[in-house]
């Protein structure tokens, strides 16, 4: 456990989805530092400080990033790719966590840098227990880059 | 012989001596000639007879009768070998030409059908250019003809008529009825040929200024079945054009159409199939988020009822409402898509102007509601399509343009018809939220919304993209961006009649 509160930036278009994840990282007492975004334009807005997040400038970003694939404006995949090439952002750890479980859509991801890739599953238990593991994983055990 | 001017006695023989000399042998001569004149078995007598006789003078056969016959059959036969022989040459030179050029029409298909090309327009246009080659034109063209809407669409013309012509706007579509010579293959439904073009021809409308210079001129209907689906037509050739002609580029252009045929099967089954990918993909998305949701809050439900926290049982309850709801509109609007796809291809004949109408009664509460002005201006040019699927695309736009006001306070939508450059192109055009350049494409792919929580399922403007396409068109949107208003525009060359609704043709 490193003891830090770590910033996690959810894009999520669809609003139940949000508050399944906000509820389940509930628990876990760290919901203050979750950052809800709808759409890819904003979670590029938001990441590179800009547009309607300019004020946000010189502020810690995120250290997670939980990225739907299926969103408005600029697609999951594509905000990947572009958080990958900046150098400023490439470690952030970004998982994927859509509802597509395409080959095409995993390989793709992989291939853009994703840390992981995760479905939701439809079943309230698994996706509950999906989101514990998450947080554990991710939010007590991991390092991430300083 | 009698009949010449000189007169030939041969048998009157005299016999003569030097003057004084012999005068006994002169004598003994003559008395033996005397002799023979009288004695009617001598040959001089039998001679001299035949010869002075009127009755009968030719009785002396010259030549035989059978010499004469032979000669005349030798002759005869000569004459008839000569003539054979050189029957059987022409008929030989015109076989290895046929041969020739059936080689070539089938090297030129058969190159074409390895040619991996993925437009109709390009085999057609290098079918176009071997014809003129092959037929020793100096340029042709090929329009395709719709029999419904007796619309030619120009195709391609070969290289050479460019330079020659000087029209610089040349027209793409023409109507049957406005056309003259050239159209005279689809009223008569068989090919002609005029191999005199400047001489005076009742059918002639005359080209217009610029056009290349026309000397001879022929041209064919191009069947598929019963139906006529293009002319092609070749011109100025130096030898007059003859039913040869016309079989070459019929069978060329049969083959190539084949081609043609199995090229636009192959690629719309491409098309579909890709379509289908997309849409599975999105529909499987799409559809299991609202599922993800409800089983989600169904769990928490219960943990809440059990903690009797009044209030989040109702918050849940709210989340799995609107899953619910939000999976029926999914499942309409997904219905209406696959629909629409499969619909019948009959056509009705309709008034533009009267599809926008019929969506504005539908949606009035929507429109009441937001208080929105419409208006439908100068759209009245005639529709050929299948009714339905016409409608769903003004309903759609309307529907999209309407959902997109934003806190626009006199809010008005407008819809229309413009002609530019002969192409007929609608609008739907409002004073809302406007769509960001970024954007301009992506609305139209399947379940794309550009807000979260947009109303509708994201399937509208794909379906009338869809649409669209089914009648050849194009769709875009112009948009200043946001807060400017939006402005979609779209064509149906397949569903536009060229004309005012109810005016004849």
């Amino acid at each position: 456990m490193n003891g830090k509160t770590i910033n996690i930036l959810l894009v999520e278009d669809d609003l139940a989805h949000a508050e399944i994840v906000k509820r389940n990282f509930a628990d876990f007492r760290i919901a203050n530092d979750l950052q809800h975004v709808a759409d890819g334009q904003a979670a590029l807005d938001y990441l590179n400080r800009q547009g309607c997040y300019s004020h946000l400038e010189g502020t810690p970003l995120p250290r997670l990033v939980l990225l739907d694939l299926r969103i408005p404006k600029v697609s999951g995949l594509e905000v990947l790719r572009r958080i990958k090439e900046v150098p400023q952002l490439r470690n952030i750890a970004v998982i994927v966590l859509t509802t597509s479980n395409q080959d095409a859509d995993i390989t793709r991801a992989y291939e853009l840098g994703a840390n992981s890739y995760l479905t939701k599953p439809i079943g309230f238990a698994d996706f509950c227990a999906m989101l514990k593991a998450l947080g554990y994983y991710w939010l007590t055990w991991n390092h991430y880059a300083a | 012989m009698r009949h010449t001017g000189i007169s030939i006695n041969p048998f009157d023989i005299f016999f003569a001596t030097p003057k004084g000399h012999d005068p006994v042998l002169l004598a003994t001569l003559d008395r033996y000639l005397d002799a023979w004149r009288k004695q009617e078995n001598s040959f001089y007598y039998t001679s001299y007879h035949q010869w002075r006789s009127p009755s009968e003078p030719t009785t002396l056969k010259r030549i035989p009768d059978w010499v004469w016959k032979a000669l005349t059959g030798v002759l005869a036969v000569t004459v008839f070998a000569i003539l054979w022989i050189v029957v059987l040459r022409r008929q030989v030179r015109t076989a290895t030409a046929d041969l020739l050029r059936r080689e070539q029409r089938l090297q030129i298909i058969v190159d074409l059908a390895q040619k991996e090309t993925e437009s109709t327009a390009e085999l057609l246009d290098y079918a176009l250019n071997q014809a003129v080659d092959l037929t020793e034109s100096r340029f042709g063209y090929i329009y395709l003809y719709t029999e419904e809407t007796r619309l030619f669409t120009l195709n391609s013309w070969s290289k050479e008529v460019m330079p020659a012509c000087s029209i610089t706007e040349k027209s793409t579509i023409y109507e049957l009825d406005k056309t003259g010579l050239w159209g005279e293959v689809v009223r008569q439904r068989q090919p002609i040929i005029v191999n005199d073009f400047p001489a005076e021809h009742p059918l002639k409308k005359g080209y217009p200024e610029g056009h290349a210079p026309l000397t001879r001129f022929m041209s064919i209907p191009l069947f598929s079945g019963k139906r006529i689906v293009a002319v092609a037509g070749l011109a100025n050739k130096a030898a007059p054009y003859d039913r040869t002609d016309i079989l070459q580029l019929t069978l060329l252009l049969e083959g190539i159409w084949r081609l043609v045929e199995r090229t636009e099967i192959t690629n719309e089954l491409r098309r579909k199939n890709a379509e289908m990918e997309r849409f599975l993909y999105a529909a499987s998305h799409d559809l299991k988020t609202p599922l993800v949701t409800i089983k989600n809050f169904l769990g928490f439900l219960t943990i809440d009822l059990q903690a009797g926290d009044h209030n989040r049982v109702i918050e849940s309850t709210g989340y799995i409402a609107r899953a619910a709801d939000r999976m029926t509109l999914l499942l309409d609007e997904l219905l209406v898509y696959a629909r629409i796809g499969h619909l019948e291809e009959q056509v009705d004949e309709m008034c533009a102007g009267d599809l926008p109408r019929q969506a504005l009664v539908e949606l009035q509460d929507d429109f009441r509601r937001r208080n929105v002005g419409a208006v439908v201006t100068n759209l009245d040019i005639t529709l050929q399509g299948n009714r339905r699927r016409l409608a769903e695309i003004w309903k759609n736009l309307l529907k999209n343009a309407v959902n997109h006001l934003g806190n626009q306070p006199a809010p008005l939508i407008e819809v229309g018809q413009v002609t530019i450059e002969g192409e007929t192109r609608f609008y739907v055009r409002d004073n809302g939220i406007g769509i960001d350049a970024r954007y301009h494409q992506k609305i139209f792919g399947l379940f794309e919304r550009l807000e979260a929580n947009a109303p509708g399922a994201g399937l509208g403007l794909a379906l009338v993209k869809q649409v669209v396409e089914h009648y050849a068109g194009r769709i875009w949107v112009e948009s200043a961006g946001d807060g400017q208003g939006s402005c979609f525009w779209f064509t149906l060359p397949k569903a536009v009649v060229n004309k005012t609704y109810g005016e004849k043709r």
